[in-house]
This record gives C-alpha cells, structure tokens and sequence, in this order.
C-alpha cells in the first residue's frame, strides 16, 4: 500500500500502480494518446504529464507507478502549459482536415486540442506530407492524420501478431504502414482503425459514409462464430433515393416526401463487454453488409405451376399449416422432418423443437453439418466448454485442427498472445493450414487428414505410457485408466510414424507438455471432430481430457466450432434423440414428448430418397449449398412432398421449397445466444426490419396457430409480438442449466450457463485403430480441405464486404511443392484426386507442410467437395497446370 | 349622440379617410414596389434568402459533406450524405435541405468550413407542392448568389411578370434601376 497526494487530495492506493489509473479512478482527468490499458506502455505522446514533488521534470504517469509518499499535482501551470506546448507540437504536422476526416466527433486529438490547447500555432513552414494510400481492401491510409502513438504497431505485434502495420523510417520521415508497402492481408487489422486515436487509419467501408455523431449505436452479439464477440452495430437512416429527411426522423417523425431506409454502417467492437477486449475479428466487423443487402427475401414466397412467387403472410401460412397437417394425418408424424442451423437464436431454436414436439410429434429434428453427434457424444462436449479467459493466461495450449484459427479467429488469436507475450508453451497438430504459423514460435505436429483419432490415441498412449496422467489414475481409479487402455491395443507408437506420419518423439513431448503444464488448454475446431468418426473422437477426447485432468482443474478443453450458437442450439434440443437440458428421449423426465428417437440429418437424406420421409421445414439452414455431397442431398430433397424454408436469402435449398418464408437477421431481433463457453448473451435490435419478414420463432409460432394449437406463453393462444421475453421464461423454466437466465441477469457481459448440474456417464473404451497413411506415386500430395477466413456460411458469402475481404478461392500449395511445380502466386493449377478434378488460382504459403495442398472447401464458387469424393478424410491428389 | 349617428349614416369618417387615399394618389409620388407586374427588389449583400451551394473556380462542388451545417442547424433542415469521388475526395451524395423548417438563421452558412452553402438572393419559392420547397444538390446548384455589386444591392429594378407553361416568373430587365428610397 502507498499513501499518494493526489492534487492535495489523499489516497491510499496499491504501490507499483500507474499513477494515470489511479489519477482517473479517483476522477481526475489525465488526457492521453499513446497510452492503452491493453497494450504495453511506449510513454511517447507525453500528453500524460504531470508534476510530482521532488522530481525536476514532469513526469508521464502512464507509465510511471506511485510510489508511498508522492505528491501529485495533475492540474498545476506546468501540466497545462506542457499540455497545451504538447498539443501545439502535435498540430505542427497535423492537417486541419476535421471536415473531411471520419474520425471527427471521435477524435482524441480533436477533443484534446479542444480541451486543453491554446489557440493558434507557431508553425509557419511546410507541413511533412504523405500520399494516401489503400491498405488492402479495408484500409485508407491518411498517414499525414499520423501521430505516431504506435498503437497501431504494437497492436500488430503484441495482440493479433502479424505484423501487419510497423514502423517504416524515422524522425520526420515516419510512417506507419506495411512493408514494402504491400497490401494487408490479416483478419484483425480492422482493430487498428479502432485504436488509432486520429483519423489515421480509416476503414474504407465506412470512409465518407457518415458522421459518427448520426449514428445510432446497439450494443450486441456478432453472429459469425461460436466465440460471440460483443460488438456495438451503428446504423442510421440513409435515403433510398437521391432525397429525403435524416433530420426528421431523428425527430421523431416520418419522413414526409421521400422513403428512408435504415442501414448497418459500421460494426465496432465493445471494449471489456463479454468475451471482447479490444479485438474483433474482420469477419465480424466488417461482415454485416448482407443485412443491407437488397437480394434478401422480401415477402413470402409459395411455389405456383413450379414458380416461386411472392405471396401473403396469411396464405403462405395457412398453406404450411394445411400441408403440415395433411402430411401428418396421411403419412405419420415421422414423416416430417425439420432442420434448424446453429445461427439460430435460443428462442428460435427452442420453439422450433417446441413444434416439432409438440404439435407434430416427432423427433425428426437436426442440424446438418460435417459431423452428427448422438446425446452420449454432446454430453461428452458439455465438458469441453472452457474459458475464452483460460486461453489467455494457460502456459501450455495444444491446438487440433486448422479450423480453430480459419473459423474463430479470435480464439486462435488469444493463443498466439499467450506463447508470444507470456512464453506459453504453443503446440499445433494441423493437416491444412495453420494461420498462428508467422508469428508464434510453436512446435508443429502434421497429421494426415483422417488420421485425427489415431492422434488422440497416440497422444492418450503416450500419456498412459509415460505415467503423465493424474495421480487418481494411479490409484482409485486405476480400473478407469484400464477402460481407456483398452482400446488402444492396435495403437503403437513406434509404427505411428510409419503410419500417421506422426513423430514418436513430439507426441511424446506434447503429451508430457500438457501433463506437466499448470495451466493447460487444448483447443479443437470442426473441422477435428468431421468425418464419420466423429462420435469415436469426441468420447476419446474425453478420455485423454480426463486423464490429463483438463476437467477444470489443470487445464481445459475448448470445442470451438463455426457456428455462432450450435452451442445454445445443443442446449435447446435440436437433436433427434434429447430434449432441451438434454433430457434422453424416450426416459422418465421426457414427459409427454414424443418417446422414439428421430431421424438425424445422416438419416434424413435416405429417408428423403426412399420416401418415408415427406416434407422437410428448414430454419435458416441450406444444406443443398453446405453439403459435402450436393447433388445427393439435391436430389433427396427433389423426392419431398412439401419443403418450407424459411431464411433470410433465396438460397439453394429455398430454391427447392413450396414456401419461403422471410426471417430477420440477427440485427433486427433481440435474443439470447450462446457462446462456446456456454456463456449466454444478448442480441439487441439494431434497426428495424428492412423487410416484411418475422422472426424466426415467431414464424413458426404462428405457423402453429394456423394449426390451432399454442406454442408458447402457458399455452393460451395470445399472439405476443415481441415475446422474446416469455420464450427465454419458458427456457429458463424447461432448461436446468438455464434456470438463472434472464435478460436482465445476462446484461451486457452474458451470463454463464451452469452445466456442473449434468452428469458425465463413467469412461468408455474406444477401439482405436492406427490409421495407415496410403501412398500412390501418382498421386504424391495430400489434398485437405480449408476454409476462408472470412467466408463461412450463406451469411457471409452474400456480404459485399466480407467477399472483398476475401482473397478469393485459393489454392494453397507449400512453397517448396510450389517452386518445384514452377508454380507462382496466381497461376491457375488443377488439383486431381482420384474422386474429380478442380481447377483454382494457386497462393504460395508456408503455412502449411510440405506435400499438402490446401483447397477452400467454403466458397460455393468453387465446388470442391468432389475432390473428396463428399467425405472428409485422407485424400490423395496431385498437381497439373 | 345624435351627431354620431349622423356620422355614421352619412359614412363621414369613411369618406374623410378616402379623401386622404385620393389626395395621395394624385399628388404625392408612388411608393408601392410594383412587383411582380412591372418591378422586383434586388437583396442586399448580407440578405439571408434562398441557400446554393457555390462551386470553386473549376465549377466544382465545394461542399466536402462534413455535415456541419446539418449539425448545427436548429430546424433539422439539411441532410446529408457523404461519398468517395473518383478523385478521393469527400463529396456529398445527397444534399437536401426541407426549407419549410428553415428559419434563415444563418447558422448553416456560418459553421460552414468550406464556404460551400451559402444564403442566396432567392426569395420566390412559393410553390403548389411540397416539393417545390425541398431543395436538392441540383437545386441548389442552380440558386442565385447575393448581388455583390454596391451600385446595385438594395434597389429596386424593373421587371416583367410571365405565365407560361413552366409557371409563373417575375424576369428582371435592367432598364430601369432605382433606389427605393
Ligand atoms: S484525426 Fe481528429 S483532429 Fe485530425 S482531422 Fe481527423 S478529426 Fe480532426
Ligand atoms: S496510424 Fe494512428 S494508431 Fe498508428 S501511430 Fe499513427 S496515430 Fe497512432
Ligand atoms: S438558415 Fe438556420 S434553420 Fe435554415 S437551414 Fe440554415 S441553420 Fe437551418
Ligand atoms: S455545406 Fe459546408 S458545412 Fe455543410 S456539409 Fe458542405 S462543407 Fe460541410
Ligand atoms: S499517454 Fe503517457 S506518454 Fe502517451
């Protein structure tokens, strides 16, 4: 403890503390621009000044800590002169180009100069000048704006660690930029906008479009990945045509001449909101264009002689009512058949199950995707739902997968800045892309594409092997560890390296690394767990999470997938054999729901195909566009009777449908989400609808009443329009977990959902076959699917701005396989494998191993599903110009 | 009581009040502008009338849509949006101003960095429709200046009146220039 005098005013306060925070905590104002809670101190601005007894110099108190004993003077004539000199200094170069400079109104130095400056400048002579210059397709560089705070370069080097935006040059000849000039090419440089505190480093979507001080901020939940990010949408009202009234309609009245319309112009993130320090990723920022978009769905649609034609709400639902109904008297209830997707909101989700329960009677309900999980599987998932935070303080991470850091950035990110900034042991196990490699010293584990559960068994080997497991194991629980072992008889690992390509030695050190760590996490994406042998690699994950003891106690596991809320969709119940809270279907706690197992995805497309299955309601999913077997899924749908869609796009499968119904994106609804840390959070309404449509449990529940029956609400048959709040009532009554959840309890920061409640069934064997790696001369490289960093899914592939951001869909080749092809960046390559052929513009990487080839399997232009023959597993292929 | 009474059968203070119009009329000189038949008023410099936005010597837009004048603005008139010309530069897209909320305060001109909207010698916009008071950029374009010109701000000038199809128009002719007063 130290005793400071703070501008006479006597404070007790924790010795080593800055004096800047202690100053502002006790309300005295220090102006600052260098300075960043988040970022390490740099102490170049000077703004920060002040006087401290005894010291000849004043002194900047960001980065000077109070000691016991100091008497500070914040205020005295030498800060305001200092600050005022300080300020004129800054202006010498500083365009006076407020009018035009998007940060205006948001300015620190605009403010600042405000503030504390005094009039006029000293400066006569010329003022140091640079030209503008694009940045990559997101940046305008206004370097002259420049105040060299180097927040900007200590954010690419500390926090998203690309190296994006340096330093180039010195003195008066300084300016940030990236090397050589070349355009950016980082899926965080977005954040350096933000942080720059002048109009230095402008987003190119937003440049020009608005003032800050027009638009109307929404605290929300970025939708497009499970880490949910907390971002603030800004939207205001723009004209239609050339003409109309802003001005009216911030006075609250109509517009009277001309018809306005409402936009998202830009997204920013919420600092120390939720999971969100200071990053977002460009996804998330930039990707709210589709909501502005005008190919949404504009009104209802019913098929007519084989046409889609727009309709009315009433007679689009009372068509899927009737349909639904004749359907379920002919055929039975399990011939129908509903998909949802993990966009969805809880509410949503938890109404359309509701429905299918309830009125139809099935359990016919699923998400498509790379992998089906039954009940025991998620249960087993349940336990991996570690902390963002973790991440950000364990010293030892392991991380499975290219898709952690293709499908949550911001994850991948807080793992680069744990071994960059703290010496975090990092370990990469990747068979495609690894987008940590530039900038993070880690060891890297290859495995060949479909080798993922011989990895778990060798690592679990070499944990049983090693005695690296937790002492229990040992002991009490030594009769678990045998199950475990059980399964691994075919696994050795002196031939894994022969088999897997995986070497003895660096499975041995990860695992013992994890063991040894004090503070572990290990981090796994979809693109892990894919495949058919999903169910197989989640219960061995478990297993070797269980006997590393990465339970909560010493480390955690972190399932990180793509969509934004499959974990909440998950808690809801969308799944053909549990109920929400995942109650088992079928057991006593089920009640009056339907008792058989439904169909899952998997199951579905046969059933379409051989007509027991006859209609098919889809929310917000199109599995004709996803699947990795497009023409199989195309074709089953074709067999339907009656499909509904109901989406926010004219999508593949929509185009299939008899009734397409419009929804609303997640800007024009409230909700809860939940995170992959089960962390549930608030959506708030950012503008309102820009189309006719409903929300997307709305539209069902109305769909229900078509049929005479109630959905929510007690029951009765009140139509509550915005009836968020009874839904998530209902949840929280029907989803234990969920019980504390309210929307006043999840505020701004999200509330925890408590899944200690469930129970964990004991550990099982899984027989775990090495795989054999196969080799063809003719075909000499592995080919592995990956995914655009910022398109993943029918959301982002219609956002003009995320297509910009994109580099297109490329083929990545190892630079090495790349010289020796004579391949260069942008030559047009076709990739053959054994199941098809794929031609694609090639990129040069070294974020990949040698002898793989890396093809996006999430552009819909590129249909490079048939090079893996619809299957996600080890494929061999080669190169051909 | 009697005499008021025959004061107001016979009309005298009307006629007394006639008598005084007439003896105007015939020896004193006329002093009613004669617009819009035959005369119309030139505005002073400083005359707050209808706004334009001037362009720079190269017949560009000087406007950069820095929203200014819509910002200060007490009526909500102005809107405005901004955009990235071919040349980089920041240009509105859409400027209108609502003048039926306008109070010709000035402020818009005033807080305007670039003297880009101005107050003009405008004061004919009556209209039949709304429309004809909401002025876009191209409208605005088209709006005349203050007359700068000393020997010619303030003075009365002679016109004519025309109905044609495009409406109605009080046209300056110059021949005749004097001062009101
Ligand atoms: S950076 Fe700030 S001070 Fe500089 S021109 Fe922009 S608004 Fe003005
Ligand atoms: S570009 Fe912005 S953030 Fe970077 S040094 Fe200059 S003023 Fe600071
Ligand atoms: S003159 Fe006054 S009321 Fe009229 S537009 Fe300008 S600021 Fe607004
Ligand atoms: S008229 Fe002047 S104040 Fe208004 S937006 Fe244009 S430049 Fe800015
Ligand atoms: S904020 Fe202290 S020197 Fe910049």
């Amino acid at each position: 403890m130290a005793l400071v005098t703070l501008n006479g005013k006597e404070i007790q306060v924790d010795g080593g503390r800055l004096i800047l925070d202690v100053a502002r905590e006790a309300g005295f104002e220090i102006p600052t621009f260098c300075y960043h809670a988040k970022l390490s101190t740099l102490a170049s601005c000077r703004m920060c000044l002040v006087e401290i007894e005894g010291m000849r110099k004043l002194q900047a108190s960001c980065a000077t800590p109070v000691m016991d004993g100091m008497k500070i003077e914040t205020e005295s004539p030498d800060v305001v002169s200092a600050r005022a000199s300080q300020l004129e200094f800054l202006l010498i170069n500083h365009p006076l180009d407020c009018p035009v400079c998007d940060q205006a109104g948001e300015c620190d130095l605009q403010d600042l100069t405000f503030k504390y400056a005094k009039p006029g400048g000293r400066y006569r002579w010329k003022k140091r000048t640079f030209d503008k210059r694009d940045m990559g397709s997101t940046m305008t560089k206004e370097i002259n704006r420049c105040i060299a705070c180097r927040r900007c370069s200590r954010y690419c080097e500390e926090v998203s660690g690309d190296f994006a935006i340096t330093e180039l040059n010195r003195g008066n000849a300084l300016e940030m930029g990236s090397f050589y000039h070349s355009p950016i090419e980082s899926e965080f440089i977005g954040n350096t906008v933000q942080l720059c505190p002048v109009g230095a480093l402008t987003s190119s979507l937003f440049r020009f479009k608005s003032r800050v001080w027009d638009l109307i901020s929404t605290e929300t939940i970025c939708p497009h990945c499970s880490v949910g990010c907390s971002i603030t949408s800004e939207s205001k009202y723009v004209s239609q045509k050339a003409t109309h009234m802003l001005q009216t309609q911030h006075l609250g009245k109509t517009p009277a001449l001309e018809k306005t319309e409402v936009k998202i112009l830009r997204n920013i993130a919420s600092d120390g909101k939720g999971v969100t320090e200071i990053s977002l990723c460009d996804r998330g920022r930039y990707g709210y264009h589709y909501i502005n978009s005008d190919i949404r769905l504009k009104a209802p649609m019913v098929k007519e002689n084989g046409r889609l034609v727009e309709s009315t709400w009433e007679k689009a639902l009372s068509l899927v009512a009737s349909k639904l109904a004749s359907i379920k008297a002919e055929k039975g209830a399990e011939s129908i058949g509903g998909i949802t997707s993990g966009i969805c909101s809880n509410e949503d989700n938890f109404i359309f199950q509701k429905f299918f329960r309830n009125v139809i009677g099935t359990n016919n309900i699923a998400i498509p995707g790379d992998y089906s999980l039954s009940r025991s599987s998620v249960l087993r998932l349940l336990a991996m739902r570690g902390q963002v935070q973790w991440v950000k303080t364990a010293d030892c991470i392991l991380i499975l997968g290219s898709s952690v850091g293709t499908d949550t950035p911001i994850v991948s990110m807080h793992a680069g800045m744990a071994s960059r900034l703290r010496g975090a042991n990092l370990i990469t196990a990747m068979a495609g892309e690894n987008r940590l490699l530039d900038t993070t010293a880690q060891k890297r584990l290859n495995y060949v594409k479909g080798s993922e559960l011989t990895v778990i068994g060798a690592l679990t080997r070499a944990v049983i092997d090693g005695k690296l497991y937790c002492e229990s194991f040992g002991g009490k629980r030594k009769k678990e560890l045998d199950v475990v072992e059980a399964g691994l008889k075919g696994i050795n690992l002196k031939d894994l390296e022969v088999l897997a390509g995986l070497a003895v030695d660096d499975i041995e050190s990860t695992a013992r690394s994890l063991s040894e760590a004090s503070k572990g996490v290990v981090l796994f994406g979809d693109d892990f767990i894919a495949g058919e042998k999903s169910e197989e690699i989640v219960e061995a994950l478990y297993n070797l999470f269980s006997l590393l003891g990465y339970r909560g106690e010493k480390g955690q596991a972190i399932f990180s997938p793509a969509s934004g809320n499959l974990i909440g969709s998950m808690d809801m119940g969308i799944a053909p054999d549990y109920l929400p809270g995942y109650v088992a279907v079928g057991s006593k706690e089920a009640g009056k729901a339907p008792q058989e197992k439904g169909l899952d995805w998997n199951a579905m497309v046969p059933a379409a195909s051989d007509g027991k299955l006859q209609a098919l309601y889809v929310m917000g999913d199109d599995p004709v566009e996803t699947a990795s077997d497009k023409d199989k899924v195309k074709n089953a749908l074709n067999k339907l009777d009656f499909i509904v869609v109901q989406d926010l796009f004219m999508t593949k499968t929509a185009e299939l449908a008899d009734v397409v119904l419009p929804a609303l994106t997640y800007a024009e609804k409230s909700g809860t989400v939940t995170n992959l840390e089960g962390r549930v959070q608030l959506l708030d309404v950012s503008m309102k609808p820009r189309v006719d449509g409903r929300k997307d449990w709305q539209i069902i529940r109305d769909v229900a009443q078509s049929m005479g029956a109630a959905l929510c609400f007690n029951d009765d048959l009140r139509i509550v329009d915005d009836g968020e709040v009874e839904v998530l009532e209902e949840i929280s009554k029907t989803v234990p977990h969920y019980a504390a959840v309210t929307q006043e309890a999840i505020g701004r920061d999200g509330l925890m959902s408590d899944v200690s409640g469930i129970k964990q069934a004991a550990l099982k064997t899984v027989e775990i076959v090495g795989h054999k790696k196969t080799a063809d001369k003719d075909y000499p490289l592995q080919v592995v699917p990956g995914r655009d960093v910022f398109l993943n899914g029918s959301m982002t592939w219609r956002d003009e701005g995320l297509l910009e951001l994109s580099p297109g869909p490329r083929i990545l080749v190892e630079s090495s396989d790349g010289a020796a092809h004579g391949l260069s960046d942008g030559d047009v390559i076709t990739v053959e494998t054994k199941e098809g052929t794929l031609k694609g513009t090639v990129s040069l990487t070294d974020r990949i191993f040698p002898g793989v080839v890396v093809v996006p399997v999430n552009h819909p232009e590129l249909e490079s599903w048939k090079l893996f023959g619809g299957k996600n597993q080890e494929t061999l292929g080669r190169l051909a110009k | 009581m009697i005499k008021q009474f025959f004061k107001t059968v016979f009309l005298v203070d009307l006629l007394q009040g006639m008598a005084l119009t007439f003896r105007y009329n015939w020896t004193k000189k006329i002093i009613t502008l004669q617009y819009p038949d035959k005369e119309k008023w030139v505005p002073y410099e400083r005359f707050r009338g209808l706004h334009y936005q001037a362009v720079d010597e190269e017949g560009e837009l000087k406007c950069v849509a820095c929203e200014l004048c819509a910002r200060i603005c007490p009526a909500g008139v102005i809107t405005i949006e901004g955009y990235e010309d071919e040349k980089g530069n920041r240009r509105p897209s859409v400027y209108t101003m609502d003048l039926h909320r306008c109070a010709y305060c000035g402020l818009c001109v005033e807080a305007c960095p670039e003297d880009a909207i101005n107050h003009g010698a405008g004061y004919e916009f009556a209209g039949f429709k709304r429309e004809d008071a909401v002025m876009t950029l191209d409208k605005l374009l088209k709006n005349k200046a203050n007359e700068k010109d000393p020997e010619k701000m303030g003075t009365v000038v002679s016109a004519r009146f025309v109905r044609d199809k495009d409406g109605i128009k009080v046209i300056e002719d110059g021949k005749k220039r004097y001062r009101w007063w």
